[in-house]
């Protein structure tokens, strides 16, 4: 399939900024069952773009506003061919356990096996998968298909009631949540059980009978696992489905804050709001204009403030 | 020059001045209460208030030398000199690296002398000579400013800064005699009388000076003459505008040259109001609008320079 | 001037003060522990003779009377670090000891060899975990104990580091165990201080002493500034033949800002904070008042954590976003490097000398304190069992934090460190409690022994240096082994001499 991506962000600051800096992660991978054709980025106001690849192999671009605005658009587009793959199969030989628990596998995936930020084993995570009978079953592709199915029945798609970085258990608490939810309670869930998970971010060609969920305007995200001897395998909690053909992988992390399309810093006493359109559309279909906009995180006070007191901060500092 | 360097050296100067004039303000002050009925003392009290901690919101209250010891050794207090020293010294100690040892070894000392746990008590002993002592110290340090540190960027810094504040402060200090009082002072006070005019001379250093040039016939108007216009004088407005004006011919290029331009611009125009101006018609007409409009010269050269050297956006500076 | 009687003779005069027995030495006690100034039997060191007999000569209020001096001059020069309490930062000096500690050129030559070889290997270690990882491969050390660890970052895989000089400035703590001989407690290799005071308390003692000083002739240590910005230099490889320099300061409200003035006015460099710095375009510019100005080389004294909030802590306002990237495209120079920390862990610590022997194929010039490794199961038992005895450390801390000093522990102290350490095991190390030196330092009126470490500072650039001298801090309260100046710690002048 072709698919054209059209991903645009933009902020809104209530006071005047200066010497903003952003990162993106929004360039489409091209490698296994996926070709990017062609990638544009285009920032108002106008600014030089840099780029390099990241220890995840991610190509991240990044620039610079230095005078002063109280607006920022970054519009990315993307063409991406994407190719059907024979599905995974449905369970894999019960040595994969065997397998997985080797040095050189817990070595090689060490990043991947680890608690992380937000993804990360807690008590209430413990007693969702006892009250649901999660345990590791006969071999871990069966147990993460079981897992994508029970998060999926358990959870509710609820965009307004988390955060990109919300800890599990505010989901795990609610039974609510969005991909990123689903996907950090995944991550902590099979790296529990030693199956080294990535954080995939991305976006998905909504298919409503199909039986998808996720909400069509906005990124998305899912979970990779290594399962010898298949390799890695994308399961996406929030559908229900095996990562494929319709899946459009941008960058792997550890977690979201790996990865996150957007990061910025800027100057300037003043409050940000965030507004994100993203369109997934087969190819040849025409575009259309963003006029759709959706605020993801409202007019919020920044952290990073100058003539913010400096005081607290600079105590922070371990004394060598 | 680093901008925040300049911006620390220029309110090391601007404070310093500050402590110096409060100093010698409260010390003439409580001094000529000796000689004062305590009707005239209290009520000329408002006008020390109103020249050291404006913007006045009401009459000060409590007996003179607690007013006295609060605008000297209260921390909480805005407009103290405690805390004019501290914030010089929060600004000095920023630009350790660039002033002089014997510079920070006699703020510190400073420093010292009013953390010192018997400070109280020797305010409380003799406050006069206490406050002397600290305008004595002050005037140490301003002395050795200028024979320790190189006549570099960062001097004449210091030198704006102490002639802006000076101006300022002169000026403030005659709007509370001449004229109407000024709107933040809410309380109605008397015409100056006789006393109070040696008060004013002596808290700007002037009465020998002014002795010497008008011998000691003590009038209003040739006080005004002589505090306003006489170029020789130190701590006249018209010698401080000069010194205003000829600083600004030693900075930088800036980052922005308009706001330079605007900045010597406007003290042009101040100084050639003082060149020309005469104190009769003065008297006879705006006093009031002619020592505002110098404290509101005072704000607008202070943010221009700010502007030029220190906020400037940098956009049209960098390459690309 | 110093009375005449203080002038030293060339001869060592009979043993007439003796430690615990007369004055000045009364109270001097001479334990387990190395004594820097006596040998066992109460006779000076002959290279300490010179200072034992100017003590002898010195009347008792004249000892106190220069101690005060000293303080003085710390207090007005503002040589001070920053302690926080509830309403108000205050601002105290560094306790310093008149008394200069004396190490003897021989001694000296060999440990500076050792620590050359050293940081050579430190630095081929950084270079191997963020680019092959060949020590890993072949299981020198734990894969998991390098990625692991807080300080490993992952952002400097791959990042091409000038001359492969990962730490160009190092400050190595080092004891002296009760048989004399040094042995490395802690490299510090991430932003490490105290150096400012090693040279004032040179110039305050210096001054003291001065007769004692040239007789002894002292190795001079003057020169670490120029050492420093020479080693900085050597890194701006590519770069303009005058590269522009500055040091990166958190700000004044940082307890080492005294420091880092200090060593800004020494190298005639500009002290920048965050604030005067932007990136555009992977470059480096500072506000100046005429316009922006290239930055080449940055000597960092904030941490890792904080010196980016784009690559790293998204809420520090201390650093400078997009620094990372302007480092990653090889267009400014920082040192230290970032991600050094990862050698430094305290748990990386017990594998130095594999690291020095793999990467050099020498045997380690300077040993290392044995050191249990409670990852593993059998350490884990040994050090539960014997608390009263160790020195349990968790692995990513310094500055003394994090620790447990089992002697002088109390007996619920020692249970509840007990829970973290079996909460956590991977998180701790422990170490035999180690009789650190003493050295003789002035209480009240007269001279006592307290114990004692040797932090020397190491710079790499082109080529490694080292400046003839180190800071000894000083473990202030009879009897403690805590030196750090967090924790009651104060410091003295070190005099290399011969």
């Amino acid at each position: 399939m072709f698919y054209t991506i059209r991903h645009v962000t933009r902020y809104r600051y209530d006071a005047p900024v200066r010497e903003s800096v952003m990162q993106l992660f929004m360039q489409p991978k091209s490698d296994g069952a996926q070709r990017l054709q062609s990638f544009q980025v285009a920032t108002h106001p106008r600014a030089g773009l840099q780029a390099y690849t990241d220890h995840f192999g991610n190509a991240v671009y990044h620039f610079d506003v230095p005078g002063v605005h109280q607006e920022l658009t970054v519009e990315a587009d993307a063409e991406v061919e994407t190719y059907p793959m024979p599905a995974p199969p449905e369970w894999v030989d019960a040595s994969a356990w065997a397998a997985l628990d080797t040095d050189q596998i817990r070595g090689e995936h060490f990043d991947m096996l680890e608690d992380r930020g937000v993804a990360r084993a807690t008590p209430a995570l413990a007693d969702f998968l006892k009250e649901r009978g999660l345990t590791k079953f006969d071999d871990p592709m069966t147990t993460l298909r079981r897992l994508t199915r029970v998060l999926f029945d358990a959870f509710a798609y609820a965009p307004e009631e988390t955060e990109v970085d919300s800890p599990i258990d505010v989901a795990l608490e609610k039974r609510k949540g969005v991909c990123q939810d689903f996907s950090h309670i995944m991550l902590a869930a099979a790296r529990g059980w030693g199956i080294p998970a990535r954080y995939v971010s991305g976006h998905l060609f909504t298919k409503r009978d199909a039986g998808d969920r996720s909400a069509a305007d906005a990124t998305h995200s899912w979970v990779e696992a290594f399962i010898p001897p298949h390799g890695w395998i994308g399961f996406d909690p929030t559908n229900n489905v095996i990562a494929g053909e319709r899946h459009i992988r941008v960058a792997i992390g550890r977690d979201y804050d790996d990865v996150p399309p957007v990061r910025g810093v800027f100057k300037g006493p003043a409050n940000s709001e965030l507004a994100v359109a993203v369109t997934v559309r087969p190819a040849q279909t025409p575009r259309r204009r963003d006029d759709f906009l959706r605020v993801v995180r409202p007019m919020s006070r920044s952290i990073l403030r100058t003539g913010a007191d400096p005081f607290e901060v600079q105590q922070q500092q371990q004394q060598q | 020059m680093l901008s925040r360097v300049a911006d620390a050296l220029y309110w090391t100067a601007r404070y310093m001045e500050r402590a110096e004039h409060s100093a010698r303000v409260l010390s003439v002050k409580l001094e000529a209460m000796l000689d004062q009925t305590q009707e005239d003392a209290g009520e000329a009290w408002i006008r020390v208030v109103g020249a050291l901690a404006w913007p006045m919101t009401e009459a000060p209250e409590g007996q003179p030398i607690d007013i006295a010891r609060q605008l000297t050794l209260d921390k909480a207090h805005p407009s103290s000199i405690m805390t004019s020293i501290r914030l010089a010294r929060d600004n000095a100690r920023q630009v350790r690296e660039l002033i002089s040892t014997e510079m920070w070894e006699e703020l510190n000392k400073l420093h010292l002398k009013l953390h010192a746990h018997d400070v109280q008590h020797a305010w409380g002993a003799q406050p006069v000579p206490f406050l002397q002592s600290i305008v004595n110290d002050l005037l140490l340090f301003a002395g050795i400013t200028d024979s320790t540190m190189r006549h570099g960027e960062g001097w004449h810094f210091i030198q704006l800064g102490r002639h802006i504040e000076r101006t300022h402060l002169v000026s403030r200090l005659l709007d509370l005699h001449f004229g109407s009082l000024p709107d933040d002072v809410p309380v109605p006070v008397r015409a100056p009388r006789y006393f109070e005019w040696i008060t004013l001379l002596k808290q700007c250093t002037a009465f020998e000076a002014y002795c010497k040039v008008y011998t000691a016939d003590v009038r209003p108007a040739k006080i005004a003459e002589f505090l306003i216009f006489d170029s020789e004088f130190p701590h006249s407005i018209r010698f401080s505008v000069d010194r205003v004006q000829e600083e600004l011919g030693h900075l930088g290029a800036g980052g922005s040259s308009t706001r330079r331009v605007q900045a010597e611009r406007l003290a042009g125009r101040l100084k050639a109001s003082l060149d020309y101006g005469q104190v009769d018609e003065l008297l006879a007409g705006d006093i009031d609008g002619f020592l505002r409009s110098t404290q509101e010269t005072c704000k607008q050269i202070h943010q221009a320079v700010f502007d030029a050297y220190v906020g400037y956006s940098v956009d049209e500076l960098l390459p690309g | 001037m110093e009375p005449a009687s203080a002038r030293v003779r060339p001869t060592i005069v009979s043993n007439r003060a003796r430690p615990g027995q007369d004055k000045p030495f009364a109270d001097y006690v001479l334990g387990a522990a190395w004594d820097e100034m006596f040998t066992a039997d109460g006779t000076p060191h002959p290279h300490a003779a010179g200072l034992y007999e100017a003590l002898t000569m010195l009347p008792a209020e004249e000892l106190v009377r220069r101690q005060q001096t000293c303080e003085q001059s710390f207090l007005h020069q503002g040589i001070t670090f920053t302690v926080y309490g509830n309403e108000e930062a205050t601002e105290k000096i560094i306790p310093t000891d008149l008394l200069p500690r004396i190490v003897p050129g021989a001694e000296w030559d060999k440990l500076e060899t050792g620590l050359r070889q050293r940081i050579t290997a430190l630095n081929m270690f950084l270079k191997d975990v963020y680019n092959d990882g060949k020590i890993l491969n072949d299981g020198i050390v734990p894969r998991d104990l390098v990625y692991g660890s807080k300080h490993y970052l992952r952002q400097m895989r791959g990042v091409q580091v000038p001359l492969d000089a990962y730490v160009n400035v190092c400050g190595t703590d080092i004891i002296r165990r009760e048989d004399g001989s040094f042995v490395v407690l802690e490299d510090n290799l991430r932003v490490p201080s105290g150096v400012s005071y090693m040279l004032a308390n040179r110039e305050v003692v210096r001054r003291a002493f001065p007769d004692l000083y040239r007789a002894c002739s002292v190795r001079p240590i003057d020169n670490y500034a120029q050492e420093l910005l020479t080693t900085l230099k050597e890194l701006a490889i590519g770069f303009r033949d005058e590269p522009r320099i500055v040091l990166l300061t958190p700000g004044i409200f940082n307890s080492a800002y005294y420091e880092h003035a200090f060593l800004a006015r020494q190298m005639g460099i500009e002290l920048v904070e965050g604030r005067d710095l932007l990136v555009h375009d992977n470059v480096v510019y500072m506000r100046t008042t005429s316009g922006v100005k290239r930055v080449d080389v940055i000597y960092r004294r904030v941490d890792d954590d904080f010196i980016d909030p784009l690559a790293f802590r998204h809420d520090s306002i201390l650093g400078l976003a997009g620094l990372m990237n302007a480092y990653r495209a090889g267009n400014v120079v920082i040192a230290n490097s970032m991600g050094t920390g990862v050698a430094d862990d305290k748990a990386v610590y017990s594998y130095v000398p594999a690291i020095i022997k793999y990467y050099l194929g020498e045997e380690p010039l300077i040993g290392i304190v044995e050191t249990f490794r409670c990852r593993e199961p059998k350490a884990l038992q040994h050090v539960l069992a014997n608390l009263d005895t160790l020195v349990v450390k968790a692995v990513g801390e310094s500055g003394g934090y994090g620790m447990l000093v089992g002697p002088h522990a109390s007996a619920s102290e020692r249970a509840a460190f007990a829970e973290k350490v079996k909460a956590d095991p991977a998180n701790y190390i422990a170490q035999p409690t180690i009789q650190l030196s003493t050295s003789a330092c002035c209480i009240g009126s007269g001279i006592e022994s307290r114990h004692v470490d040797l932090r020397p500072y190491i710079l790499t650039g082109k080529k490694t240096r080292l400046v003839p001298g180190a800071l000894t801090r000083v473990a202030l309260k009879r009897g403690s082994l805590v030196v750090n100046s967090s924790q009651g710690g104060g410091s003295k002048d070190t005099w290399v001499v011969g």
